[in-house]
């Protein structure tokens, strides 16, 4: 008995000590050389590859926008598609054929296979290619020819006309690599990537850090630093004691607590802008009670958003939201949003009496799917549901049982986020068109023939930015009257700063560009 | 007045032993409280356990009239603990009445009949023990899903081989015993014999065995609860408590610390206890 007690004891002391050394930690070598230094960037989660056609999140990506280009690319506010590889380009008439004229100064970072020569349109051509056919992530599509009418010069001949075709060639997954390097390294060019960044590739330790250095003969300009770190530190919590004890420079993915310490630290700055990431519960719309459209008004009156936003996101990490689109998309309507505001609750009287006339007047049992992650926003719903009789049972799974789940349309209800380029075609299509349903993003099976034809519309009758953006506005209209979800909220993406990080800029979309046609990320002593 | 003397000697050695450890009566005080909690939850408790505030979320201990304050959805956190007890509770002695019922059930056969059905059942037993207990665990909460039957269910597998393996070494000696084999040569069933000669001479190990089990059980509902598998929102279980603490460990510590600590109370005091009643039955030390 004594030895048990002993023995506990000792396990005690041990963890104290080991919690104790958990903020501490002996590396300060870098930041203090003149010319430029290694910026440590913390990512939320381990990466499994950097080859671009097989990459599948965002925190791969982020590594990979460093040590690869495209051929065009987003501006800061993700407002406007500006030349990047590509100096640029027409657009025919019938919206099927684009004509890129390329950059002739462009040089590959020197590899085992190269020596760092100029890049052509057949690289942009065999790139492209790649991704078409070599990669499952359908991140490049529509497309019938892709043609390197001379060095510089490119066309890509679609299917159909698409005019969010621009957006997917501003994903990282369509980089334009040397096909010297990817089939000389075959499979391992995923661990040796080549590209035309502003940081070349270094060292891959797996699951704890990737380190790039600086490509001298960049296109854009000079990357002002030596040396870029990404680590991987998967607890939000070490991610900011981290940031905290001087560990890293910027911290991802910054939530709840961490944004209350890191404001209160005065050698940190918080960073935070509208994300163009949604979080939205979708309904059932084929069967169940929530195939009534009043059941569904009823619960859009029962619903709070402040109170669950503000329950999930104490810290102010996201705001209200009443669309299925961001904030920061282009195709955003202030009107529209204001519209299911002011029919939105909580107006408690007026849901009962909307269930008592769908016949619901004593409530009704209901599932709601969620992951782990959005366990907060599910026990605050489930709450206020209470209140007009709804009894909501809470059902958290694993992601693979919830994607299943969702995308057979066997769950009643589920709350997900949604987060793609600011083209509005990739939610708005992606999440409510007919076509997506049996898919993830249309899980609940709503179905508007109208809505169906003015998604096509807005893609395939005109390219011009204004005219699609009233397009999606009559889509938007149609779309928040049948109610096929109650959005939620749109999270901000929030990074932490060390004092010592210059000409940062976040985005909109999570991305960490480190060198542009307007930033260059570096390091004061 | 010889006759009545003689019984209760027994009983009295074994309370006046267990008295004298000081360690197992503050074990025992322990039980007896948190038995307290979970029987009259609905009286100790200050608050409706899962009620929302969102305008009084994090609040700490003393404020606002929350006992021990209140979580990230404004509940107070006292009565959730009161409440979680009860789940802790049924969670413990569930989990090991399943796996007791089940564990000596497999240990008698095994070890009364042995030969190639011990063999069996032993083997099996040793690839059961084998897995890491939590990784069991988890695999029977998927397969079976999260709810607080599944939750006793799943510890409760996890508890089979060790009662099983237990009670087959008890077994193992008692029935080579001389009255054993007296009342095999009398004619008596085997069945009589398992249950009426054999297992209550295996209770005293098995009573110390399942009361240290109850304390493993607690944590292992926590466990599975903390990683999302367990009891599930909103209802309140020390494991969810702690879990959603985690989360705010720097800004409102009050969460995390007083979950934990009624998880490490009950833990340390059915421990406790568990010891005392094994040194107060040992005969060995019966002096």
């Amino acid at each position: 008995m004594k030895k048990n007690l002993v023995k506990s004891l000792l396990l005690g002391c041990l963890i104290f000590v080991l919690a104790a050394c958990g903020g501490k930690s002996s590396d300060k070598t870098t930041t203090k050389s003149s010319d430029g230094g290694e910026l440590r960037i913390a990512l939320s989660s381990s990466i499994a590859t950097l080859d671009p056609i097989s990459y599948t999140a965002v925190y791969e990506s982020n590594i990979m926008r460093s040590i690869f280009d495209t051929l065009v690319t987003y501006n800061d506010d993700l407002t406007e598609i500006v030349p990047s590889l590509a100096t640029s380009w027409k657009v025919s008439d019938d919206m099927k054929t684009y004509t890129f004229e390329l950059r002739d100064d462009v040089k590959f970072q020197a590899g085992k296979y190269q020596d760092g020569r100029l890049m052509t349109a057949t690289d942009v051509k065999y790139s492209l290619e790649r991704s078409l056919n070599e990669s499952s992530m359908n991140r490049i599509r529509n497309v019938k020819k892709i043609t390197a009418t001379s060095d510089t010069e490119l066309t890509i001949e679609l299917e159909t006309p698409y005019a969010a075709f621009l957006a997917m060639l501003t994903d990282t997954g369509n980089a334009i690599v040397p096909k010297e390097e990817v089939e000389g390294w075959g499979d391992e060019f995923a661990q040796h990537p080549v590209g035309t960044g502003p940081y070349a590739f270094s060292k891959w330790v797996t699951d704890d850090y990737v380190k790039l250095v600086k490509n001298d003969d960049y296109w854009q300009a000079k990357p002002k630093l030596d040396s870029v770190k990404f680590t991987f530190i998967t607890d939000t919590n070490m991610m900011g004691n981290a940031l905290q004890s001087g560990d890293i420079d910027i911290a991802t993915n910054i939530s709840g607590q961490n944004v209350k310490l890191i404001k209160k630290n005065k050698s940190l700055t918080l960073s935070q802008s509208d994300g163009l990431s949604i979080g939205y519960l979708a309904f059932n719309m084929k069967s169940g009670p929530t195939k009534e459209l009043k059941v569904r008004q009823a619960m859009s009156l029962a619903l709070d958003r402040t109170e669950l936003v503000n329950g999930v996101y104490k810290y102010g990490e996201a705001t209200e939201a009443y669309l299925p689109l961001p904030k920061a998309s282009w195709g955003y309507s202030k009107e529209v949003a204001q519209t299911v505001k002011d029919s939105s609750g909580p107006d408690i009287s007026a849901a009962k009496a909307l269930l008592k006339e769908a016949g619901y007047s004593d409530g009704f049992d209901i599932d709601l799917y969620v992951t782990e992650a959005r366990v907060a926003a599910a026990t605050i719903f489930q709450a206020q549901m209470e209140k007009i009789g709804i009894n909501v049972s809470i059902k958290s799974v694993e992601w693979g049982t919830f994607s299943d789940t969702v995308a057979s349309g066997k769950a009643s209800m589920y709350i997900m986020g949604w987060s793609w380029y600011p083209d509005p075609d990739f939610f708005l299509y992606q999440m409510l068109d007919s076509n997506q349903i049996g898919a993830l993003g249309n899980g609940g099976g709503y179905s508007n023939p109208k809505v169906d034809a003015l998604l096509a519309q807005a893609t395939s009758e005109t390219s011009d930015q204004t005219k699609r953006t009233q397009i999606y506005e009559e889509a938007l209209q149609l779309i928040t009257a049948d109610i096929p979800h109650l959005d939620l909220y749109d999270q901000d993406i929030i990074f932490g700063l060390s004092d010592k990080v210059t000409g940062f800029k976040p985005r909109a979309d999570g991305t960490i560009v480190l060198v542009s046609d307007t930033t260059n990320v570096g390091l004061t002593e | 007045m010889e006759t009545t003397e003689k019984t209760p000697s027994l009983v009295k050695m074994f309370l006046k032993k267990m008295l004298q450890n000081k360690l197992a009566c503050f074990g025992l005080l322990m039980i007896f409280l948190i038995v307290v909690l979970a029987i009259f939850a609905p009286l100790i408790a200050t608050h409706q356990p899962n009620v929302m505030d969102t305008g009084a979320t994090l609040l700490g201990p003393g404020q606002d009239g929350h006992l021990l304050g209140t979580d990230n959805y404004g509940r107070d956190l006292f009565s959730r603990i009161v409440y979680g007890s009860r789940i802790s509770l049924i969670v413990g002695l569930g989990a090991v009445a399943v796996g007791s019922v089940i564990g000596i059930l497999l240990g008698l056969v095994a070890g009364y009949f042995g030969g190639w059905l011990d063999s069996i059942i032993m083997r099996f037993m040793d690839a059961l023990a084998a897995f890491p207990f939590i990784l069991l665990a988890i695999t029977l909460m998927t397969v079976l899903g999260t709810g607080l039957i599944n939750v006793i269910i799943a510890v409760g597998i996890g508890n089979v081989p060790g009662f099983a393996r237990m009670i087959r070494g008890q077994v193992l000696s008692v029935k080579e015993e001389l009255f054993i084999e007296v009342t095999n040569s009398l004619g008596a069933k085997q069945a009589r014999i398992i249950f009426i000669h054999i297992l209550p001479n295996c209770l005293t190990p098995i009573i110390v065995y399942a009361t240290m089990n109850v304390a493993g059980a607690i944590i292992s509902e926590a466990a599975l609860s903390f990683l999302g598998l367990g009891i599930q929102a909103p209802t309140a279980s020390w494991g969810n408590i702690l879990k959603e603490g985690k989360d705010y460990l720097i800004v409102a510590p009050h969460i995390a610390i007083f979950s934990g600590m009624f998880i490490l109370l009950s833990v340390l005091g059915l421990n406790l206890f568990g010891d005392g009643l094994r040194d107060a039955l040992d005969p060995k030390t019966r002096a």
